[in-house]
């Protein structure tokens, strides 16, 4: 049985990749801040155990680590790896693939409101 | 004007608050021609220098300014009496658009009746668009620059956005504020941005969150502008795939899911302490029993090779 709490702190790359220009050691505690107000967000004490964010930074990394490994094998039967192969995986889960496809429409009108903001930029530029 | 009326119903977030801001923008552009070319020169203005906020009016002709209205920014004690006073300022906005927008003698005035509010909210709204989405910082400081003068012949919402502007430029570099557990200080307003377009939920989303104590709000706010860092995201998924092209769209959609990967696994460690009869802060075995029984409902994905050496 796993136990991601004992995890190494080097991590292997993925036999058929390229050599990568990272290091080879996943440092510890790169989402450490960022998690500590999530899980306050979401239920914890406003100041989580340091081990506890260990612990769930841990599970996060496996779990993303898991998820792209996944999408790779969709994606390669296609050529590439793609956005649609993450929605593909969790397609059963509702919850998230509804909050996914909120997230890419919000992005799509973020760049085109982005986008015509500029042109007219442009156009107030030349104004005077 | 429509355009306006229409994106205000969008999808809102503290993402949407851009769009709309953006979008508002756009479609007051003609008119924001008509307040730059003002012979008059006629426009308010927000300063904003350490705590002190202040709205004054330039007087092209006399090459002088007035003030309006000043005011520091203090913790507030009132801060959950102060939310259900304070009106959105997209929904006063929209209020405005109905009725024809004040002449600028008119609008001074108006101004000056509803400043007392605004700076609250221009603080608020400025902490708004200071959100987790690393894009707005890019934007920020060259938006600020092109929409820096107002003309009060246009909706109140037009100086809004002006302070709004201003605020996010004083306030972008104070994102490490977040760092600290004195978020709830900051008085910030998320009544704005319910969960989805439609006005019957934004309406019940109001009245939820008018509700809120002081800790509810705070809990809240950490939620909705928590996310894993985009950079990091997309370090770890360049090193496990290999591949150095990972789109912007693959990162966010990482990122959500982790997040809610994240809330899933908390909420499940709160229910199993529930069960223990425990309480005080998530110690890791609620975490690993959580993510126990997330295996077995099979939201976790399963390895098809036993990872064998780690």
């Amino acid at each position: 049985m796993s136990n991601p709490s004992t995890g190494a702190s080097s991590k292997s790359k993925v036999g058929s990749s390229q050599p990568s220009e990272t290091s080879f050691k996943r440092k510890r505690g790169v989402f450490q801040k960022d998690l500590q107000h999530m899980m306050y967000g979401f239920g914890d004490d406003p100041n989580p155990l340091p081990e506890t964010v260990a612990l769930v930074e841990d599970i996060v990394v496996e779990y993303v680590t898991d998820m792209a490994h996944k999408a790779q094998d969709i994606g390669s039967k296609r050529g590439k790896l793609s956005v649609e192969d993450f929605l593909y995986l969790i397609r059963k889960d509702l919850p998230k693939l509804n909050r996914c496809t909120e997230l890419l429409s919000m992005q799509e009108e973020l760049k085109q409101a982005r986008k015509a903001f500029e042109v007219d930029e442009e156009k107030l530029g030349t104004l005077e | 004007m429509d355009l306006g009326l229409v994106v205000l119903f969008v999808c809102l977030s503290s993402t949407c608050l851009y769009v709309n801001y953006l979008n508002f923008l756009l479609s007051l552009q003609e008119d924001l021609k008509k307040c730059l070319a003002d012979e008059k020169a006629r426009y308010q203005f927000v300063i904003r220098a350490g705590t002190d906020t202040e709205v004054l009016w330039n007087d092209g002709r006399q090459s002088k300014t007035e003030p309006v209205y000043k005011r520091s920014i203090e913790f507030d004690q009132n801060y959950p009496k102060r939310m259900k006073q304070s009106k959105d300022p997209f929904e006063a906005a929209l209020e405005e658009q109905e009725e024809s927008p004040p002449n600028s003698p008119v609008g001074e005035d108006e101004l000056n009746s509803q400043t007392p509010n605004e700076p609250q909210n221009q603080t608020n709204g400025g902490h708004n668009l200071l959100v987790d989405d690393d894009d707005y910082d890019e934007i920020g400081p060259n938006v600020k620059n092109s929409s820096h003068p107002s003309s009060t012949s246009t909706s109140k919402l037009h100086s809004t956005i002006v302070n709004a502007n201003v605020a996010t430029g004083a306030t972008t570099k104070n994102k490490e504020y977040d760092d600290d557990e004195e978020e709830e200080n900051m008085e910030v307003e998320l009544s704005k941005f319910p969960s989805s377009a439609d006005p019957t939920k934004m309406a019940k989303m109001q009245a939820i969150l008018s509700q809120f104590t002081e800790d509810q709000m705070s809990r809240y706010e950490s939620f909705r502008r928590s996310a894993l860092q985009r950079s990091n995201i997309r370090r770890l998924l360049v090193s496990i795939t290999g591949s150095q092209k990972i789109s912007l769209p693959m990162t966010i959609v990482v990122c959500g899911i982790a997040k809610m990967f994240v809330g899933e696994l908390v909420e499940k460690a709160r229910i199993v302490m529930t069960e223990r009869k425990e309480s005080g802060p998530i110690r890791p075995c609620h975490i690993r029993e959580a993510y126990r029984r997330l295996k077995l409902e099979g939201k976790v994905p399963k390895r098809s090779v036993q990872r064998l050496f780690r």
